[in-house]
């Protein structure tokens, strides 16, 4: 697990909106002129992510492990991971700079 | 059914004849104004064949908007399907200049000008409404009702429209819709579609033959050309076509989000991060052009309502488009 990941706090760019529709989530990049699906769990996971002011890994696992109980939480943590990691890469999730 | 001019040459196409001055057509082109297209090849039949009496000539209006086509001179040797073209608009100006290079028919060049002119429409749009949507999507009009026929390629567009214009509908475009405030604007360019859509309509014998982009070959039928709608259109509806093995033509009406969700990947977007560095401007325009995708496309779907149509391509042709009559008009 990339441990940046799991220590840093996100917010989901402006330029990034979201559609979901046919158990999958429509990820439009404004910037770009990209589109991105998410399916599996990714769109569980986004529609956590959204409800949150500032994204961070144990807070969206917390949220889910509400939802889903304690049994999924590893998992919901490793496809939780992969999914932010893939999403700060391609700048569709932001890393908070820490205050100097 | 009797043989279509197949010929090899006329499927490949012959290169644009060169010319010394500046050729120069002054035409109403999308409902918006006089265009006036310059190019350095001799566009003059090519653009009468293409559009098929679709253009209005404007010989002494002042233009609205100003295209320039330049074939450059190869460098070197290029494959034989080699063709691109880089574009520069102008953001603040109605205007553009298409660079082609590899050109080898004619109809690329056809083909240039209406892609170039779709760019410099949608553009003139977002200046004067401030959002502008172009969506691939056919554009239909009959009993006073403008229908938009949007899906991926493959789902039935043209073909659609083919067989719609064949039973009294008028044409106003089977690939682009260049939408501003809920309201379609024609993009004057013939019918096309492939070999086994003009024979299930028993069109092919009266199409010609084109040789398009990338190896693209195919039918153009100046049939619907007739039935031409060339002035803007108020949408009443959006049609989602999802062409498939289903038993029977079955309408649906998606809620907003499913009907956003199939829409937004169907409006043709500017790929930045794929783009080379260019003018700051042009890139601002580009960048303005995505970011009102989202909110535009809401305020169409708060207008104008969308039906999501299940059909197959087959049986005869006639009782598909009653049918279609039957649910959408």
């Amino acid at each position: 697990m990339d441990d940046s990941i799991s220590k840093g706090s996100y917010l989901l760019p402006e330029w990034v909106s979201s559609r979901r529709a046919e158990g999958r989530v429509l990820l439009y990049d404004a910037d770009t002129g990209e589109i991105y699906y998410l399916d599996g769990s990714g769109p569980a996971l986004w529609a956590a992510m959204r409800q949150m002011p500032v994204i961070t890994l144990e807070g969206v696992v917390a949220a889910m492990v509400e939802s889903f109980g304690d049994a999924a939480a590893a998992q919901i943590r490793s496809d939780l991971c992969e999914l932010m990691e893939d999403l700060v890469e391609r700048r569709l999730l932001l890393p908070l700079e820490p205050s100097p | 059914m009797s043989e279509p001019h197949d010929s090899s040459a006329a499927i490949h196409g012959r290169p644009p004849a060169r010319v010394d001055a500046p050729c120069e057509l002054h035409l109403d082109w999308g409902g918006l104004g006089g265009f006036l297209l310059r190019s350095n090849c001799d566009l003059t039949a090519s653009i009468g064949r293409e559009a098929g009496g679709l253009l209005r000539p404007l010989p002494h209006a002042a233009p609205a908007m100003i295209l320039t086509l330049a074939c450059q001179p190869e460098v070197g040797v290029l494959p034989p399907d080699y063709c691109r073209f880089e574009h520069a608009i102008d953001p603040d100006r109605p205007e553009a200049t298409f660079r082609l290079f590899g050109l080898h028919s004619e109809d690329e060049l056809v083909l240039t000008a209406i892609t170039a002119a779709a760019l410099l429409i949608r553009c003139r749009l977002m200046n004067l409404r401030g959002e502008a949507l172009h969506l691939h999507a056919a554009v239909v009009h009959k009993a006073g009702r403008t229908l938009l026929l949007a899906g991926e390629s493959g789902a039935g567009k043209s073909t659609l429209t083919a067989l719609l214009c064949n039973h009294g509908w008028r044409y106003l475009s089977d690939e682009d819709a260049l939408l501003a405030g809920g309201i379609a604007h024609p993009l004057p360019r013939l019918l096309r579609m492939d070999a086994a859509s003009a024979d299930w309509l028993g069109l092919r014998s009266a199409c010609t033959p084109f040789c398009g982009f990338f190896g693209e070959r195919g039918w153009r039928w100046n049939g619907a050309s007739a039935g031409y709608y060339a002035d803007p259109a108020h949408v009443d509806a959006i049609v989602l076509l999802q062409r498939g093995d289903f038993p029977v033509v079955e309408r649906s009406d998606p809620t907003p989000e499913e009907a956003a969700f199939r829409l937004l990947p169907l409006v043709q977007r500017e790929r930045l991060g794929l783009a080379e560095e260019g003018e700051e401007r042009a890139r601002a325009a580009a960048l303005r052009y995505n970011r009102q995708i989202p909110p535009a496309l809401n305020r169409l779907l708060e207008r104008v309502p969308v039906a999501r149509l299940r059909y197959r391509l087959g049986g005869a042709p006639e009782l598909l488009a009653q049918r279609f009559e039957e649910l959408m008009l």
